[in-house]
């Protein structure tokens, strides 16, 4: 979920004009995450380690999803300079082709601001024979109201399933699948569905 | 955003489950839609990049032994070996099977059964005796027994398999009608070991433990479309019962490649050979179209020429 989502924050997007997309506060995002499951090749893992993990991975998420949907200042028209920093390995390099699908894409040039709705994660763990946390998937579902520079309304969906592991220390996406659309709307208005969270 | 892709590692079927996916993203916002603006369309085939780097074949020499729970694993006689080719680049992959009866020279211990290498010097012999046959470097190897492959086929809670012909088989319990059907472990060792009710005897078998390691990576990629930390169940298993000098970062890294195989780009062989008399022993006698096979396999790991199925 997404925290200052809602008819308020429904409102203030209604109030901003075309051009203001840098001086608008970049909306919080905040993560539901469910039950984290974890599978052991031998010892079992310590929980101290798995919500170290646990939070690890969160926030890595966080980051990714800030930048590809969240953060104006992040999308320099759809280029997403930072996004290849979340991956490591050959899904580095995919993850630049897969822009498009991983991002608000092309669309973000047009787009002033993107209030979450909802954000969901589900985790699971591979934890190594040592018993420390080794891998993850980690399983987003993201939906958030979008303003364009025109004033009209968007849906914006995401839903992603990445594989991370620890490369030299830090978690990082090395495999992913993931799908997306963003819709024009009739705009809710205040005190609607689709303005609530 | 325009469509939904994929990466990393993992195995196949999910379209409908992936349809499914994409009409609960869409429905909630298709009521009130106006001018869409962009085009929502589904993914045919979800591919994830594999974890491996490089442009170079991955071969993997895979190893079964005889040893009852009470035996030691390696150093009993070799029932089953099996080098796998892998190509991630084209995500395609070959399986050559050699007739456990297999005359070839095994280092330091000469002419013999390619069997006995496993009982005369453990896995690295077998390593050293197939790279002699075959002229290909193995990068890995990977070694179970009867109990291993039982375990660990419970352990992913029962392989789908499609079963050639009918079996009958008193000595190795392997009693199943053909076509495709869910075996446990016990069943799958059964159909593993069966030679007496097979059309060609140790040959067939040896196509039939293919047929097996198909059947596996069939069903990861299908379950790892449905829910990609099935691949940490099927780790845990392989681990728990496989002896291996794959570490266990090139074990993650290999199952997320193995799950971007496409196992309609799986080609599953026996070599050929003849039978004939060592001493008072039957053996089996690699033909020149082995050879043919080994150069086919070591350029790409891929089986392209007469050897291909």
């Amino acid at each position: 979920m997404v925290a200052g989502a809602g008819a308020g924050a429904w409102a203030l997007l209604r109030d901003d004009g075309p051009g203001e997309k840098e001086a608008l506060p970049v909306p919080d995002l905040v993560w539901e995450v469910g039950r984290v499951r974890a599978t052991a090749v031998d010892a079992e893992a310590r929980q101290g380690d798995l919500e170290t993990a646990g939070d690890a991975v969160t926030d890595l998420l966080d980051r990714l999803y800030t930048t590809a949907f969240v953060d104006p200042g992040e999308w320099d028209e759809g280029r997403f300079p930072g996004l290849g920093s979340y991956f490591a390995g050959p899904a580095t390099a995919r993850a630049e082709r897969d822009r498009d699908d991983l991002t608000l894409g092309g669309d973000a040039a047009g787009i002033q601001r993107v209030v979450p709705t909802r954000a969901r994660l589900r985790l699971s763990f591979l934890v190594d024979p040592q018993g420390a946390p080794y891998a993850a998937v980690a399983t987003a579902t993201f939906r958030a109201d979008g303003r364009t520079s025109a004033g009209g309304a968007l849906a914006i969906a995401h839903h992603g399933r990445y594989v991370v592991r620890q490369v030299e220390g830090e978690w990082l996406i090395v495999g992913y699948d993931a799908e997306g659309s963003v819709e024009s709307v009739a705009d809710p208005g205040p005190g609607t569905p689709g303005a609530t969270p | 955003m325009r469509r939904r892709v994929a990466l990393g590692l993992a195995i196949l079927i999910g379209l409908g489950g992936w349809i499914a996916v994409g009409a609960i993203v869409a429905d909630p916002y298709r009521a009130r839609a106006q001018t869409p603006a962009m085009e929502i369309s589904r993914a045919q085939d979800a591919r994830f990049v594999p974890s491996v780097r490089g442009n170079r074949p991955i071969f993997i020499l895979a190893i079964g032994s005889d040893a009852r729970p009470d035996e030691q694993v390696d150093r009993r006689l070799a029932d089953s070996i099996h080098v796998i080719g892998v190509n991630p680049r084209q995500g395609a992959a070959s399986i050559v099977g050699f007739p456990r009866d297999s005359y070839v020279p095994i280092p330091g211990f000469g002419q013999a059964k390619i069997n006995e290498a496993l009982y005369n010097g453990g896995p690295e012999l077998v390593v050293e005796t197939v790279e002699g046959v075959t002229g290909i470097q193995m990068d890995y190897w990977m070694l179970t027994s009867f109990q291993g492959m039982t375990s660990m086929v419970n352990g992913i809670g029962g392989l789908r398999v499609d079963v050639p012909y009918p079996m009958d088989d008193f000595y190795s319990g392997a009693d199943f009608e053909a076509g495709e059907q869910v075996l446990d472990g016990r069943q799958a060792l059964a159909f593993a070991r069966n030679r007496h009710d097979t059309p060609d005897g140790d040959f067939s078998r040896s196509e039939n433990h293919g047929l097996l390691l198909m059947a596996a990576l069939g069903q990861l990629r299908s379950e790892f479309r449905q829910d990609p930390s099935v691949i940490f169940q099927w780790i845990a298993a392989g681990l728990q019962n496989v002896q291996t000098d794959l570490s266990f970062d090139e074990v993650f890294d290999l199952m997320l490649t193995a799950v971007t195989v496409n196992p309609e780009q799986v080609t599953n062989v026996v070599l050929p050979g003849g039978i004939g008399m060592a001493g008072e022993a039957s053996v089996v006698i690699l033909t020149a179209e082995a050879d043919a096979i080994f150069s086919d396999l070591a350029d790409d790991g891929i089986l392209q020429g007469a050897g291909g199925g």
